[in-house]
C-alpha cells in the first residue's frame, strides 16, 4: 500500500516537474516580450497564415509581425538599413540573385548555430541540391546564410488545343517534315514558334518576359547557360565572350522574331494576359507561376488547355534540358538585429520551414515551400493543380536549375546582360559584336572592383 | 536694469531659434552633401569601403568619357526640355481659357474644372504611372493604341521602340503636372487688373495681342516660379520613368537620376554616384540661374502697334 502511494506520488511529481519544464521551455521568450519583424514581399510563399502565427505566439511568446514591401523597395530597404547598421527589423526575404551583395555589406547572420540549437540539422538535405547551393550557401564560406522558402525555375508551357489539332499537325508536317509534338530541343522550338506566329490572328509562337533589367538578364543567362556558355569562371574571370554565348545570342534573336514585341517591356500581369487569353502557343514561365494558369478560379476559360514540359535542350550540349535561373529565395537573419530577437526569429523560421509536423498545416494555409517532402506530401499529391506540375517542378529544379553569379557586382553584370540581349533581339546588333561589348563592360566592372589587381 | 536683462534674454532667444534650424539644416542637408562631395573624389564602393582611395577628378573624367553618360544626359535633357515646355504651354492656355470672357460673360463651372484638372497631380506618380502604363499605353488593352487602330493606322509599340519610348513618360508627366502650372497661372491671371484688358479692348487689341502683350508679361513672376520648380522636378525625375519603362528599352529612357539611383543603390558605386549627383546639382543650379536671368531681362510695358 505504502509502495503504491510512493509510486503515485513520484509519478505525480514527475508529471508536475516535466509540465513545469515544458511550460518554462515553451514560454522561454514570453517574459522577454520578443517581437520580431520580418520584411518580405507580399507573396504566398512567405505569408504564414495569421492563425498559425497567433498559435506560434501562444506557444512560444514570440510575436511575429510582417511588413510587406514590393521587390525593389525591399532590396533598397535592406541595403539602406544594413549600411546604417540600424536594428529596424529582425529577418528578411533574401534573393539568390542578390545574396552576395547583402553578405558583402554585412547584413546577414549565419544560421548554423541556430539550426544546431533547435535540432534541425537533418532537415537541410530536404531541399534539392541545386537549391541548397543557390539559396543557402555562399562560395568561400561554409556557413548557411539563408533558408529557402521558395525555389523556382522556368519550364515551358504550351497550348494543348494547338498541339493536338489534326489540322495543325498536318500543316506542320507538310511544312517542316516532322510530327508536331511539344518541342524537345531548341531547333524544334524555333520551328514551332515560327509556325504558330500569326499576328493577323493575334497568335504568337512564343512568349517570355524580357523587360529590362529583371526579366531580360534572366533570359540572357538562360540562353548562355543552355548553349554551354558562362559569364564568369570559378576564379571570377570573365569568360562570356565564347562561341557558345554568340550562338546563344544568335538563337535568341531568331526566336524573338516570334514573340509579341510587348514582351520586351511586359511584367507578370501582362504575360498572364497573353498566355491565359491563348495568344501565345508556347511560353517560358516560372514553374511556380504555372499554377495560376492551371487554376480554374484564376483562369476559368482555359485552365485545361496547358501542357507542361522541361525547357527544350540544346543539341550537342551536356544538358538534358534547357537551363533555368534558380529563382525564389529564402529568409535570412538580419545581422544588426538585437541578439534576443535573432534567436527568436531563428526559432520561428526553423519551426516554420523545417518542422515536418507543421508542414501539413502550412500547406493547408496556402503556403508552399518547394522542398522534397513538400512535393511528395499527400496533400500535394492529391491536389489537382499540383499532381502534374509538382513532379515537373522538382525535376526542373534538379536538372535545369542554375545558380546566378556569386559576386556582389552581380546587379551591374545583370544590366550588361540585359542590354546585350536587347541589342541583338530588338536593335538587330550583330551577336558577336554585342557579346564582345558586354564582355568588355563586365571586365571593366570586375576590374574596377579589384578582382584583377 | 530689468529692461537690459530682458533685451539680453530676447537676443539669446533669437539666437537660439535661429541656430536650432541652422544646426538641423547643417546636420541633415549639408552633412550628406559634404559627405557625397568628398566621396565623389574617391572610388568608394559599398562592397569594399576599406579599399576606397582618393582618385581626384577620376569619377568626373570617367563620367565625361563614357558614351553611356552622354546618351543618358541627352535623354535627361530631352525629357526636361519637353516636360518644361509642354505641360506649361497647356497650363497657360487652359488658365487663359478658363478666365476668358466670352460675350462679356465668364465661363461657367470654373471651380469644377479647376478641381478636375488637379486630380492627376494629387495622385501618386507611381499610381498614375502604373495605371496609365496599362490602360493608356499598353499594346494589347491600351486606349491609345485602340484609337490609333480605329483610325486605320498601325499602332506603335510604345515601350519597345527606342524612338518612341520616351514619349510615354513625357506625356504621362504632362498629364500629371500641367495642373501645377495651371494653378499658379490661373491665380496670376486673376490678379491682372481688368483695366489693362479694358484699355486694350478700347484700342482694338485682338485676343492674341492681349495674351502676348498683357497676360504673358504679367505672368513673369509666376512663370519664373513654375519654370524653376518644373525644371527641378523634371531634371531629377525618377519615379515615373522607373515605374513605366525601367529606363528601357536599352538606355532609351534612362535619365541621370535613374542612373544615379542605380549606381548608388544597386551597384554600390558611391564614389561614381556622388560625382553624378554633383553634376546634376551644378547643372541644375546653372540652368535655374539661366532661367532667372532671362526672365529678369526686360520690363513690362503695354503698347499697341498700329
Amino acid at each position: 500500500m505504502l509502495l503504491k502511494s510512493k509510486v503515485i506520488l513520484i509519478t505525480c511529481l514527475l508529471i508536475l516537474v516535466s509540465t513545469m519544464l515544458f511550460v518554462v521551455a515553451a514560454q522561454k521568450y514570453e517574459g522577454q516580450e520578443v517581437d520580431l519583424l520580418l520584411i518580405t514581399e507580399p507573396d504566398s510563399y512567405v505569408v504564414g497564415d495569421r492563425e498559425l502565427l497567433a498559435d506560434f505566439n501562444k506557444e512560444t511568446g514570440i510575436r511575429v509581425k510582417t511588413e510587406f514591401l514590393w521587390h525593389e523597395r525591399l532590396w533598397d530597404r535592406i541595403r539602406i538599413e544594413a549600411l546604417a547598421k540600424t536594428s529596424g527589423f529582425t529577418a528578411m526575404r533574401m534573393s539568390p540573385g542578390f545574396i552576395m551583395e547583402y553578405y558583402q555589406i554585412g547584413a546577414l547572420e549565419p544560421l548554423d548555430d541556430y539550426i544546431k540549437m533547435f535540432g534541425y540539422e537533418n532537415q537541410l538535405d530536404d531541399w534539392p541540391e541545386s537549391v541548397q547551393k543557390s539559396h543557402m550557401s555562399i562560395p568561400g564560406s561554409d556557413k548557411i546564410w539563408s533558408i529557402p522558402i521558395n525555389a523556382n525555375t522556368p519550364i515551358l508551357i504550351y497550348q494543348k488545343k494547338l498541339f493536338e489539332s489534326e489540322k495543325e499537325k498536318e500543316a506542320f508536317k507538310e511544312e517542316y517534315g516532322y510530327e508536331l509534338k511539344p518541342p524537345v530541343n531548341t531547333d524544334q522550338l524555333l520551328d514551332m514558334a515560327e509556325f504558330f506566329t500569326r499576328p493577323s490572328e493575334n497568335l504568337y509562337g512564343f512568349h517570355e518576359l524580357l523587360a529590362p533589367v529583371a526579366h531580360s538578364y534572366v533570359a540572357a543567362l538562360e540562353y548562355i547557360w543552355s548553349f554551354g556558355g558562362e559569364v564568369l569562371d570559378e576564379d571570377n574571370k570573365v569568360i562570356l565572350n565564347s562561341e557558345e554565348t554568340v550562338k546563344a545570342m544568335e538563337y535568341a534573336s531568331k526566336l524573338h522574331q516570334y514573340i509579341p514585341k510587348e514582351a520586351f517591356a511586359a511584367d507578370y500581369a501582362e504575360e498572364e494576359r497573353w498566355i491565359s487569353n491563348n495568344n501565345v502557343a508556347m511560353a517560358r514561365v516560372w514553374a511556380g507561376n504555372a499554377r495560376s494558369y492551371l487554376n480554374p478560379k484564376e483562369n476559368p476559360r482555359n485552365f485545361q488547355n496547358y501542357g507542361m514540359i522541361l525547357k527544350p535542350k540544346v543539341e550537342g550540349t551536356e544538358f538534358e534540358a534547357g537551363q533555368g535561373v534558380l529563382g525564389g529565395g529564402g529568409v535570412s537573419l538580419y545581422a544588426h538585429a538585437p541578439q534576443k530577437e535573432k534567436e527568436a526569429a531563428a526559432k520561428f523560421l526553423l519551426d516554420w520551414l523545417f518542422d515536418q509536423d507543421k508542414l501539413g498545416e502550412y500547406l493547408e494555409a496556402g503556403a508552399f515551400h518547394p522542398r522534397k517532402s513538400t512535393f511528395t506530401h499527400p496533400k500535394i499529391l492529391e491536389d489537382p493543380l499540383m499532381k502534374d506540375l509538382g513532379p515537373l517542378w522538382l525535376e526542373a529544379l534538379n536538372k535545369t536549375g542554375h545558380a546566378r553569379p556569386f559576386v556582389p557586382e552581380a546587379s551591374q553584370i545583370y544590366e550588361e546582360l540585359s542590354l546585350m540581349l536587347h541589342a541583338v533581339s530588338l536593335e538587330g546588333v550583330d551577336p558577336e559584336k554585342a557579346v564582345e561589348q558586354a564582355t568588355d563592360k563586365i571586365y571593366d566592372i570586375m576590374d574596377n572592383a579589384g578582382y584583377y589587381d | 536694469m530689468e529692461s537690459v536683462n530682458k533685451t539680453t534674454k530676447d537676443k539669446i532667444f533669437k539666437w537660439i531659434i535661429t541656430l536650432l534650424p541652422l544646426v538641423f539644416i547643417v546636420a541633415v542637408l549639408l552633412g550628406p552633401l559634404i559627405w557625397s562631395f568628398t566621396k565623389s573624389f574617391t572610388d568608394y564602393s559599398m562592397y569594399r569601403p576599406e579599399q576606397s582611395k582618393f582618385i581626384g577628378l577620376g569619377n568626373y573624367i570617367d563620367m565625361l568619357q563614357s558614351s553611356r553618360f552622354w546618351k543618358i544626359l541627352s535623354v535627361s535633357f530631352i525629357f526636361t526640355v519637353v516636360t518644361i515646355v509642354l505641360p506649361n504651354v497647356i497650363a497657360v492656355f487652359l488658365a487663359n481659357l478658363i478666365n476668358m470672357r466670352v460675350m462679356g460673360k465668364t465661363i461657367k463651372g470654373k471651380t469644377i474644372l479647376r478641381v478636375f484638372f488637379l486630380i492627376p497631380m494629387i495622385m501618386s506618380e507611381t499610381v498614375v504611372g502604373a495605371f496609365t502604363r496599362v490602360f493608356l499605353w499598353s499594346g494589347d488593352i491600351g486606349i491609345i493604341n485602340f484609337l490609333i487602330e480605329k483610325m486605320g493606322i498601325n499602332p506603335p509599340n510604345w515601350f519597345i521602340d527606342e524612338k518612341l519610348a520616351l514619349v510615354v513618360p513625357i506625356l504621362t508627366y504632362t498629364l500629371i503636372y500641367f495642373s501645377f502650372g495651371f494653378i499658379i497661372f490661373d491665380a496670376g491671371i486673376r490678379n491682372i487688373p481688368g483695366s489693362f484688358y479694358e484699355t486694350a479692348l478700347v484700342e482694338g487689341a485682338t485676343p492674341l495681342t492681349k495674351f502676348f502683350k498683357i497676360t504673358l508679361p504679367c505672368l513673369k513672376p509666376q512663370l519664373a516660379i513654375v519654370l524653376i520648380i518644373t525644371l527641378t522636378r523634371s531634371w531629377r525625375q525618377y519615379d515615373l520613368i522607373w515605374i513605366m519603362t525601367r529606363g528601357g528599352p536599352g538606355l532609351s529612357t534612362q535619365v541621370l537620376s535613374l542612373r544615379t539611383y542605380l549606381s548608388f543603390m544597386r551597384y554600390g558605386e558611391f564614389g561614381y554616384a556622388s560625382a553624378l549627383s554633383w553634376f546634376m546639382i551644378i547643372s541644375l543650379a546653372l540652368m535655374s540661374l539661366g532661367i532667372l536671368l532671362s526672365l529678369q531681362r526686360g520690363s513690362f510695358s503695354y503698347t499697341i502697334e498700329k
